[in-house]
This record gives structure tokens, C-alpha cells and sequence, in this order.
């Protein structure tokens, strides 16, 4: 839990960077993800004194960081009221993920420097910066104003069996025939060896092969052990050469800046807590290279068919620590016209409105999603073609075949069919959780303790949900859900045929599920727990949906609600333990609901989630925070008292 | 009782998240022969168990299948069977209302002790065999339930969810004999009004955390 807790609190103490100088000027414009910190607000939220006084951080975080828990997150030199940056950056084969920090106490700064890594590695004086190596992949370097944090990763290792491949390696080919006439020996001496007694001279042989394969494989591995120290040299040269090299530049500001640049300003909030910049292609174009590592590169193609369609896409998260709700929202837009056309065409759908009769008041969550199937076969076509004609297996030399070969399977499978069969409306709801009664075997004793069987029963929590689909093609779903009475004798299943619905029924006591309903009328096809669900479509009533609700559901592509009091409020019937129970109880008092929406605004798609909270909390940063020591506390606690009873 | 066949199902416990029920029930005659008796009660959980049997792993546990728990206790039923003094051996696994069974004869109480350590050592277990689980000479006026097993340091390591299987589930030990009970040491022990039959019925969770014991030493009339 601590582990967790400290990594928690290295992301959460970015947060205390205040956007008072602008290190945006030293994040490149290549970078394929860069997160962004404004301090400023986080300070207004949680003062870092407020921040001091978390259990988790005197005895997690502080701890970890070599410093004395009645010190403070001030004293580790890095200046709360400046800015941070953390991004991703590839550089001459190498990914990086960097982290730029303001200092304000550079001897702070190097007295936790020395006492985390004094042991590990000594300080170097570079030009106009000072620089540690904490490990062969991490360096820290710093001046007296900013310090830089480089994270790198060397992607272009060779792989020891491309430079001694099976085939040609004869040392090794004769290791494999050896070891397969071994391994083929043993299986018919293992399959014999009840019927063939075997000779001492047969042992020998054996035995003598088995020596000769030994001295073969410590030689192999041996070569083996060479090749990856080698690999590891080369790779921990260049890494700090890359890092040296990122620092210089950091130091001396020689960077094209991604501070202008238009798609980044776009959707990225300055009024956000913290804010991350996604560019799709510059990502999957630096994480392909772990794909094709994958063994004889079969991955690789993998990599190109995401990274291709993907082509152009930028994406930003803001977050928002509201006083009563925790805010995220998402915007993704491509500046490539034919992608953005290809995905806005993809969210130009508008969700049924006999749908959302389904969602009941009170239920305990829903989703909702409206997407357009027929432009969403379209976006295929085009993701195969670039997929096809850039696949390792076929190559540009055969682009032109497999543009006529995709145009041709275009034309003969029918997406407009597809669309009248899923025309992409779906709703799935939790309408409850009900308590149901199933039976279990117990023991009955008699006064002599004889064992008696005895049936019992209890209460378990039975998801009680509908899933509806709207379709246009009432008679072929109408089979679809006819077939299983066929089999249902034969296979011995309960499905029956019901006054205009069939019915799924599970074996008693065993599932949490009795049974299972499934329907299709007036272009809609139901799969629910609920009989009255059906009634209700049988007879055209609908839930009378709240308002706000509706129009969630109506207005979005995607719509998202859960109710996580009341889903809490049922879970808590099957939790035994106190700490659970008190855990719950926590969030009980504190979480609200959580609710998403998605549609496209401005030609960008668009996505908020929110969070609200309760319970005494400033703001919903501090109800974090609060969130994660109270819930530390109750599970220490609970250990200790643990520890009482064991000890 | 079978500490390897506890290990064996620990797993299966933890990974199906289920209450569960242990009744170990020993029939033990003056002579040291008799007969013993293991079930492992999982009904009370068969719902969850129907669901989670389908999939093969739940937060990165390996979820057995109805065919390799079969297996397991085929093994342990053909490791039983082989050892010395041990006659009659029969398992069953019900998997409608996952009870499943152990049930066998003794020349000689102390037998049971030599099926444990044969398990033991067939599912390579690593650690100290268990040399003694139960202790007694005929002729002499007391039988000893022993513990030499713990998996306290086991259940400290569980996360929270895990320990909500122990909350809810019990352990019983049922021992009967020709002669009379005077005594026994285990202060949750109930006495039969004959005098010829203990219960010992506990709580899993303060087994697993120590605070009780199924230690018993039964100190008899003969």
C-alpha cells in the first residue's frame, strides 16, 4: 500500500508548481505527451503546510525521500511556487521522459541528492549545469535556478539471435540436434522403459551425450551472458549521452519551443489544475519500436496499423479540482481534414429517444452510446488500406492492389445493411441490485454431534439490468433469439418461448441471475433481467426519466451515469470485515455521483467527467488527499490491531 | 486433520472469494483404529463459485477447472490409498453445491499423520513437513489434536478482499470415542452428555490470525 501510496504522492507533488515562470518555452514542439502543472492553483487548493501534515506524506513520502518527518516538502530545495512540466521526447534511439522542476534551494536540493544517491553515483560539473547519474537510465541535473530530471530508454538493442540466428549458427543448429535426439532419446527411453530393459553400454551413450549437450550449453550461455552485458554497455553510453544532451539544451534554452503551437493552445485549458497534451502519432511512432523488438518483429505490424489511422490526432485532458466536484474534460481533434471528417462523421448520431424509457429513477447507473455504424465501417475501409499497404508482410509495392482489393470488399459487404442491423443506439442500464434468496447446504448437529445435511438459505445482491439495442431488422434478430428452442431439449437448457418474449432460465440457487429475457419488437432488441422491462415494452410504458437525464442521454454520443451511494449502500450488505465496512462507510459520506458525457463541440469531440464529492472537504484536491490518508489510516490501523491479535 | 489438503484448497478459497466451512470428524476406537472424516463445505458461495469457475483467471490467479480440481483430489485420494494402514479410501466432489469430501479407515490414529506427510511430499511442498497432527497410543488416557502449521504470515500478506473470505467462514472438529471424556484442554470445546463426543467449532478468521487454536489435548476415562 505504501509503494503505492509513495508513487501516488510523487504524482500529487508535481502538483504544487505554480505557472509564475513559464517552462513551457523549454518543452520541444516534438514531444508526444507532455503533462502540465499549474501550481497556482493547486497552492489555493491545498497549501503545502496542509500537504505536511498527511500521514501519508510524513510517513510514506518524506520517508522515502531520506527526510525526516517533521521536515517538510519545502525542504527538499524544489520551488512549490514555480511551474512543472513532465513530457515524452524521443531522441537519437533513445524515449525520454522528462521532468523540469524550479529550484529555489539548490543546496537543499543536492543535500536529498546526496543522501538518496551519495552511495550510487557522484556528481559531475557539465557546462554552466551539475549532473548525477542515479542509475544507467535516470540522471538528474540542476543549476542553481532549475533542475531537470531524464528518464531514458535505448531502443535500438540488438537482438542476440539476429546476429546468431538458428539457421546458420552451427554450434548452435548442433546444440538443437543434440538436444532434440536427447529429448527424443528420453521419450523412448521414458515410453520403454518398462518394456525394454536397457543396457549398460545404452547408458553410457547416453550418458556421454548428455555431458557433450551440457558443454555446449554453457558455451551458448555463456555468449549469451557476453552479447547482454555488451547490450547493456552500449545502451547505457547512449543514454547519457541523450540525457547530457537533453540537459544542454534544457540549460541553454536552445529548444523550438511547443509553446506556440497552434493544436497544442487549442485544446489545452490554462485555467486547468493539470492538463495533458497528447499528439497520437508522435506517440505510437516512438512506442513502435517496442513492438517490433517483439519477437521476429510480428508486433511491428501491430504498431503501424494503430499508428497509421491514428495519424494526426491530437488529444488534451484538463483536470479540475472544483470545490465540490473533481472535473475532467477531453478534447481530440485532428488538423488532418480527412481524419477529422472520417471521426465527426463517426459521432453524427443521435440517440433514440424510445431508449431512454428504459432508464428507471433511482437506478444505480446507465451508459448510454449513439454512434453512426455505417460511417464507422467507412472509417474500416481506411484504416485497412493504411494498415495493408504499410504491413511488413505485403509493403508499399503492393499498395496499389490492396487499395483495389479493400475498394472491392467495400463494395461487396454492405455496410448500409450492417447500419439497419446495429444502427449504433445502445443503452445499458443497473436498474438495482436486488437481494435474492438462494439455498446452500449447512450442518446440523444432534446432541451427540452427529452430522446432519440441512438446505439454508441467504440473501445474495442480483444485478437486475436491461440491455437494449435499437435495430432495423426485426426479423432476423426475431430468429436470432428463436434458435436456442431448438437446441434447448437436446442440450438440456431452460429457454422457452414466452407471449412474445423468450425467457432464459437458470438452474435454481446456482447463479446470482434467475433468468434471463430476451425480446425484439418495434425495431428494438432487449436482453434483461427484468420481466417488467418486457411488460413495459410490450405494452409501450415507459420509466418516467428525469428530465435532466433525458436530456443528458439525448443531447451526448456517450452518456455515462452512476449513482455511487446507493451502489455502495447495497455492496455494504455483503462486506464482513471492518475495515472494509469502514472503508465503505468513508465513502459513503464522502463520493458522489459520477457522471460523463461526450458529443462533438466545435468540430472537436468532446468528453466531461465529473465526480462530485461530499462530506467537509475545502475543495474537492483536499478531498483527495483527505480521501487517501483516511482510507491509509483505517487499513494501518486495522493492521496494527491485527498485529495485536496475532503477536 | 489434512494441513496439505488445507494448503491444497487455500488457493481455491482465496481465488473463488467464498465463506466456506471445514468438518473434521474422527470416529476413534480404545485400539487406535478408526475411521476420519474431511469435508470442505463451499455451498454457501456456489453462486459466486458457478460464475468465477468460468474464467480462468481473477486478478491474476490461476482459476482452477472442474477437471484439475478433480485431478487434485484423485491424487490425494491415490496418495492416500498407498500409505500404510490406511483402508477404505473415498473422496467425493459435489459440484452442484461444491462440498467436497475425504473420507478413509485407520489401523492406527497416528496412520493420518503418515497421509499428511505422504501429501505433503507428493505436492513437493516446500517447508517442515508436518511430523504430528494427532497423537495417541491405545491404551493411554489422552488424545492430542496438534497444530504444527501456521499461515498467519500467509494471511497477514492477503489483501482486504481476500480476508473477507475468513470472516464469515468456520472450522469444526468433531472427535468421538468408545471411552469417556474427562477433560479437554481447548476451552471452546463442548461435551457430548454421553461424555463420548467433542465439538470444537471456531471462526476461520481468528484461526488464521492466531487467536484461537484447534489444539486440543482430550483426556479420557480408559
Amino acid at each position: 500500500m505504501k509503494k503505492y501510496i509513495t508513487i501516488l504522492s510523487i504524482f500529487i507533488l508535481s502538483c504544487f508548481c505554480a505557472t509564475a515562470q513559464n517552462n513551457l518555452k523549454l518543452v520541444p514542439s516534438s514531444a508526444s505527451m507532455i503533462i502540465r502543472y499549474a501550481g497556482e492553483n493547486f497552492m489555493k487548493n491545498v497549501p503545502i503546510k496542509k500537504f505536511d501534515s498527511y500521514s501519508f506524506v510524513k510517513d510514506g513520502f518524506l520517508k522515502s525521500l531520506q527526510l525526516d518527518k517533521k521536515s517538510s516538502l519545502q525542504n527538499t530545495g524544489i520551488n512549490f511556487e514555480s511551474d512543472m512540466y513532465q513530457y515524452v521526447f524521443k531522441q537519437d534511439t533513445c524515449d525520454n521522459f522528462i521532468t523540469l522542476l524550479q529550484l529555489k534551494n539548490e543546496a537543499q536540493f543536492i543535500k536529498m541528492i546526496k543522501a538518496n544517491y551519495k552511495y550510487t553515483s557522484k556528481i559531475e560539473n557539465k557546462n554552466g549545469f551539475s549532473m548525477i547519474a542515479v542509475s544507467n537510465s535516470m540522471y538528474i541535473g540542476w543549476n542553481k535556478s532549475m533542475a531537470i530530471i531524464v528518464s531514458s530508454d535505448y531502443q535500438t538493442r540488438k537482438n542476440y539471435y539476429d546476429q546468431y540466428p538458428y539457421t546458420t549458427d552451427t554450434t548452435y543448429s548442433a546444440a538443437v540436434a543434440a538436444d532434440t535426439a536427447v529429448a527424443y532419446s528420453e521419450d523412448i527411453i521414458e515410453e520403454k522403459m518398462d518394456t525394454l530393459p536397457l543396457t549398460e553400454e545404452d547408458l553410457a551413450k547416453q550418458e556421454l551425450e548428455a555431458e557433450k549437450q551440457r558443454i555446449k550449453d554453457s558455451i551458448n550461455d555463456f555468449k549469451y551472458e557476453l552479447w547482454q552485458q555488451q547490450q547493456e554497455m552500449i545502451a547505457k553510453k547512449q543514454q547519457q549521452i541523450v540525457a547530457e544532451n537533453i540537459m544542454t539544451k534544457t540549460f541553454s534554452g536552445n529548444i523550438k519551443s511547443i509553446e506556440n503551437d497552434a493544436a497544442y493552445n487549442k485544446i489545452i485549458d490554462p485555467s486547468a489544475h493539470i492538463s495533458a497534451f497528447l499528439s497520437t502519432e508522435n506517440v505510437i511512432s516512438q512506442y513502435q519500436n517496442y513492438f517490433k523488438r517483439g519477437y521476429y518483429g510480428i508486433m511491428g505490424n501491430i504498431s503501424r496499423s494503430v499508428a497509421e489511422p491514428a495519424d494526426g490526432f491530437k488529444s488534451s485532458v484538463n483536470i479540475f479540482f472544483d470545490k465540490d466536484k473533481l472535473r475532467m474534460e477531453q478534447k481530440s481533434f485532428s488538423p488532418n481534414a480527412e481524419d477529422a471528417k472520417l471521426a465527426l462523421d463517426v459521432m453524427n448520431s443521435k440517440q433514440s429517444t424510445e431508449l431512454v424509457n428504459y432508464v428507471n429513477p433511482g437506478n444505480i447507473g446507465y451508459f448510454s452510446m449513439s454512434i453512426n455504424t455505417e460511417a464507422m465501417a467507412n472509417y474500416y475501409y481506411s484504416f485497412m488500406k493504411k494498415y495493408l499497404s504499410n504491413s511488413g508482410y505485403f509493403g508499399n509495392d503492393y499498395s496499389d492492389i490492396i487499395d483495389i482489393y479493400i475498394d472491392l470488399i467495400q463494395i461487396i459487404v454492405d455496410e448500409k445493411a450492417i447500419a439497419e442491423l446495429f444502427p449504433g443506439n445502445y443503452m445499458f442500464v443497473m436498474h438495482d441490485l436486488k437481494p435474492q434468496i438462494v439455498d446452500y447446504t449447512d450442518y446440523d448437529y444432534d446432541a451427540e454431534y452427529n452430522r446432519k445435511e440441512v438446505k439454508k438459505t441467504r440473501k445474495e445482491l442480483s444485478p437486475d439490468f436491461t440491455f437494449v439495442f435499437q435495430t432495423k431488422k426485426d426479423a432476423f434478430m426475431e430468429k436470432l433469439a428463436h434458435l436456442p428452442l431448438k437446441y434447448a431439449e437436446k442440450e438440456h437448457f431452460d429457454y422457452k418461448e414466452k407471449e412474445g418474449y423468450y425467457v432464459y432460465t437458470f438452474d435454481s440457487g446456482k447463479y446470482p441471475i434467475a433468468n434471463l429475457y430476451f425480446m425484439v419488437k418495434d425495431n428494438k432488441a432487449f436482453v434483461t433481467t427484468s420481466l417488467d422491462v418486457i411488460n413495459m415494452a410490450k405494452t409501450n410504458v415507459a420509466f418516467a426519466t428525469d428530465a435532466a437525464t433525458k436530456k443528458s442521454i439525448l443531447d451526448n454520443n456517450y452518456s455515462f451515469q452512476l449513482n455511487t451511494k446507493k451502489l455502495i449502500e447495497k455492496l455494504q450488505t455483503q462486506f464482513t470485515t471492518d475495515v472494509n465496512k469502514k472503508i465503505s462507510d468513508y465513502m459513503l459520506q464522502n463520493l458522489g455521483d459520477v457522471k460523463m458525457e461526450s458529443s462533438v463541440k466545435d468540430g472537436i469531440i468532446q468528453s466531461t467527467a465529473t465526480m462530485n464529492i461530499t462530506g467537509k472537504h475545502s475543495n474537492s484536491l483536499e478531498f483527495f488527499f483527505n480521501m487517501i490518508d483516511s482510507v491509509n489510516n483505517i487499513i494501518e490501523k486495522d493492521k496494527q490491531e491485527q498485529e495485536k491479535k496475532i503477536y | 486433520m489434512n494441513t496439505r489438503v488445507y494448503l491444497l484448497l487455500f488457493a481455491c478459497l482465496i481465488f473463488f472469494q467464498s465463506c466456506f466451512e471445514i468438518v473434521e470428524t474422527v470416529f476413534l476406537n480404545t485400539d487406535g483404529s478408526g475411521n476420519f472424516q474431511l469435508v470442505l463445505n463451499l455451498s454457501k458461495s456456489k453462486t459466486k463459485i458457478n460464475s468465477l469457475i468460468k474464467m480462468k483467471t481473477v486478478n491474476g490467479h490461476n482459476i482452477p477447472s472442474k477437471e484439475e480440481i478433480k485431478d487434485k483430489i484423485a491424487d490425494i485420494e491415490k496418495t492416500a490409498t498407498i500409505t500404510a494402514g490406511i483402508s477404505n479410501v473415498k473422496t467425493t466432489i459435489d459440484f452442484d453445491n461444491y462440498i467436497a469430501t475425504f473420507n478413509c479407515n485407520f489401523t492406527q490414529i497416528n496412520k493420518m499423520n503418515d497421509v499428511v506427510k505422504n501429501v505433503y511430499a507428493k505436492e513437493d511442498g516446500k517447508g517442515k513437513v508436518p511430523e504430528k497432527i494427532y497423537n495417541y497410543t491405545p491404551g493411554s488416557k489422552s488424545f492430542n489434536r496438534l497444530n504444527l502449521f501456521s499461515f498467519k504470515n500467509e494471511y497477514k500478506k492477503l489483501s482486504n478482499a481476500d480476508k473477507e473470505v475468513f470472516a464469515t467462514a468456520n472450522y469444526t472438529a468433531i472427535f468421538k470415542f468408545e471411552s469417556q471424556v474427562t477433560t479437554a484442554s481447548n476451552k471452546d470445546t463442548k461435551i457430548a452428555p454421553s461424555k463420548k463426543a467433542t465439538m470444537l467449532k471456531l471462526n476461520a478468521l481468528d484461526l488464521a490470525t492466531e487467536k484461537k487454536s484447534i489444539e486440543n489435548k482430550i483426556n479420557l476415562t480408559n
